[in-house]
This record gives C-alpha cells, structure tokens and sequence, in this order.
C-alpha cells in the first residue's frame, strides 16, 4: 500500500451511509457499469449536468475505477462508493459516488458528487458532505473546500446550498465558461466554498462520522 | 495566427520572444533589487529574479507558449512623447484556455508607469484581438483579492466592456499561505453591444497590417 493512500480511510460512516473508497472496496467494474453505461436506468437524467458521458462499455468504467486509485495513491484525492445502510431502503446497494480532489500546494478541496436517481431527495448529498469536510478539515487539515454547479441544475443548487449554509460557508458567484465536459459543451458554473474557520465555528454537522480502517 | 505588434494610442506591443527583446534589459526590471520591485511583485504570481538565465527562460517560455498556442503575450513600451518612451514598461497578453472557448488577461506594469491608464488600453487592444480575430466567447480576468490597484484598473475597463465582476476564488493561487483571487469577465456580446471606443492596430513581423 502507498503511504499516501493511508492519509484517506477505507471506510466511512455516518448515520444512514456507508462511504467506502475505491482501492479498499474492490468494487467489480462490471457491478458499476450496470449504472453508469449507456443503458443504466435514468442515467440521462443522473449525467446530465455531470462532466462525464455515460459509459459505452465496461473497460472505460475499469480506467475511471484506476484513475481513481492513482489518484489515492499520489495522495491527491479519492472516490467513494455511497450505499445505503441497514434500516434504509435499498440498504447495500451502490447509491452513488463522491470524489474529493486535492490541490496541497493551495491547501483546498473540491467535492464530486453522483446519485442515482432512486436516492434523490434523502438529504444523502448534505450527509455525504459532513463526513467529506471532516474528511477534508479534520483529517486532511486543508484550509478550503469547494463546490460548484452548472447554473442549470436546480437539485444540486438546493443540496449545496444547504450543505454550505449549514457549515458556515458562502456562495462565491457565478463564473462564466468555467468548466468544458467530456462531450465538449462548455458552462458556466456557480461556486461555493467552505474554510475550516468556517466549518469549525458554524459546527453544522448533523450526523456522526466516523471513520474506520 | 496572432499579430506580431500591437499598438495603441499611446502603446506598442511586441511578442515576449528573445527576438523581440534581450532578457538583460529585462533581467534589470524584474532582478532582485530592482526599483520598485517588490512592490511591483507583491501580488504576482512570481518573485523577483535572481539569474538573467531565469529572464531568459521566460522569454523562451513565452515564445514556446506563443508557438504552442496556448498564451500570447507582450512587451509593452511608450510611445513618442510619453514618459519613458521607448523602455520597457512591462508585459501583458492572453492565455487561451480554448476548450472553454475563453483567454484570461494578465499583465504586469513597471511602477514609473502605474496610474496612468496603460492598462486599461492594453486590455481593450487584447480584448479586441479575442473577440474580433480570435473569435473567442468570454475573456476573463483576476486580481489578487488585496490588490487594490488592480482592483481599480480592472473594474474601470471591465466596465467599459459591460463586464461583470464574477466573485471572490479562496485559495485560487498556490502559496503559504494560498491566496485569494477575484474574477471579472466579459462576453464578445458585452464587448460587442459596449461597443467601446479606442485606438488599435494590428501588424504583422514585416510591419504590414494584420491580418
């Protein structure tokens, strides 16, 4: 195992999830691929303000799933899969994925997010997102999270504003032909950020976290 | 693809290439020492040179950029009666980010030749060289949250262009500690419907008009 890879917990918990990283659950591309492939349920719907292209075929699930590993071993960041813990409904299923991407020489974090469409509208963003900044603050000690957006997206723009209000962080503004997605569209975005003053003082967290080897 | 010389009322541009310039005049503005210049790099994104070989290496930097594409940038020196005429006031130019079909200004002036408004015509020149030549959508640009010089500078030609100013970035550029930056940007739209009203022309190597 990297040393780096040990600065980032195989697994996390908090009240209704469990966030498991890619690397520790040796989660079969195949499994993935039934909901991110071309043909998943709802996925023009889960992607369609997401910078990726739905799947075309199991290997390119297989080079995200690598990507995500290299990632965690450079220490730059890492991806977990979400599900659901027992008492909840679809309890062990992959209900989606969050990133954290590490830019050390800035001291800054910046969330990713995907859900699939059953498990919209649970709060499992907001909950995601507390163990995400104690992951970020806490453990990693970086000085600044952020999140954005496209403007178009409504759901994401309601769950982050909650999130970020919660613990204390502010909205930046909307910036505009920020970001370009992998089928060559170009958006704006809306951003958000989060420092550890902030989310140490506001102490919005509401859910336990705890993390475990 | 883009002009060798740019000039404006009161400014001529030429690409930052060692053809163009010799890193030792460079090397005397931005060593170690220089007049001003710490003051002058206070809020950029680099520290004063210790070698002419690093001066040289930023203008080869800037010729392998320009080849590549990927930033066009300037020497920047008075014209006729102004103050200084002829010397090297500072640079400026674009870096092209094409994907999201946008370029992002940057510039650093000599302090003998702040407060004088060269920015703000250097922006409108490139501003017309995006928009007009390179047909880009949205050129941006950012100042270090406490620089209030720039802050001034760029809101004055912002607004000239209907532009906007977007937010404040935390932790934008790497450093301990990391710093703050503030973005502006402005659309060919903007530009085009602002329709601001200032002198350019564009040549080429031989000094023919360009395009």
């Amino acid at each position: 195992m990297a040393v780096s890879e040990k600065l980032f917990p195989d697994l996390i918990e908090t009240d209704r999830l469990r966030l498991s990283r890619v690397g520790a659950d040796s989660v079969d591309p195949l499994a993935l691929y039934e909901h991110w492939g071309e043909n998943a349920p709802d996925i023009e719907a889960t992607t369609e303000h997401v910078s990726w292209d739905p799947h075309s075929h199991p290997h390119s699930v297989a080079e995200t799933l690598e990507r995500a590993i290299e990632r965690t071993e450079d220490g730059d960041g890492s991806m977990f899969l979400l599900r659901p813990r027992d008492g909840e409904p679809k309890a062990g299923s992959i209900a989606g994925t969050a990133g954290l991407f590490i830019s050390w020489d800035r001291r800054l974090a910046v969330f990713g997010m995907w859900l699939r469409k059953p498990f919209w509208g649970r709060g499992y963003s907001g909950e995601r997102a507390d163990a995400m900044f104690e992951l970020a603050f806490d453990h990693l000690d970086l000085d600044v999270v952020r999140v954005s957006h496209v403007p178009e997206n409504g759901n994401s723009e309601r769950a982050i504003t909650k999130y970020v209000d919660r613990h204390g962080g502010r909205r930046a503004g909307r910036f505009r032909n920020r970001v370009s997605f992998e089928d060559g569209s170009i958006h704006d975005t809306v951003e958000y950020s989060v420092s550890q003053r902030e989310w140490r003082d506001a102490d919005g967290a509401e859910t336990a976290v705890s993390f475990l080897e | 693809m883009f002009p060798a010389i740019i000039e404006t009322e009161r400014l001529r541009l030429e690409p930052r290439t060692p053809e163009y310039v010799d890193a030792l005049d460079v090397y005397e503005h931005c060593k170690q020492g220089a007049p001003h210049i710490d003051e002058v790099t206070e809020h950029l994104p680099w520290d004063p040179h210790q070698t002419p070989n690093e001066t040289a290496a930023f203008l080869e930097r800037g010729a392998e950029r320009r080849e590549a594409r990927e930033q066009v940038d300037y020497v920047i020196r008075t014209k006729g009666d102004e103050n200084g005429a002829g010397e090297i006031a500072g640079f400026g130019g674009l870096t092209f980010d094409w994907d999201t079909d946008s370029a992002e200004l940057g510039t650093w002036l000599r302090k003998p030749f702040w407060g004088r408004g060269y920015s703000g015509e250097r922006a409108l020149a490139l501003c017309e060289l995006a928009f007009d030549h390179l047909d880009i959508g949205v050129v941006a640009v950012t100042h270090d949250a406490g620089n209030e010089n720039s802050a001034r500078a760029i809101e004055k030609y912002i607004d000239r262009m209907d532009g906007r100013r977007e937010g404040t970035l935390r932790s934008f550029h790497a450093g301990d500690p990391p710093r703050d930056a503030v973005r502006y940007s402005v659309t060919r739209a903007e530009y085009r419907d602002a329709d601001p009203d200032y002198e350019v022309a564009f040549y080429d190597e031989d000094g023919e008009p360009w395009p």
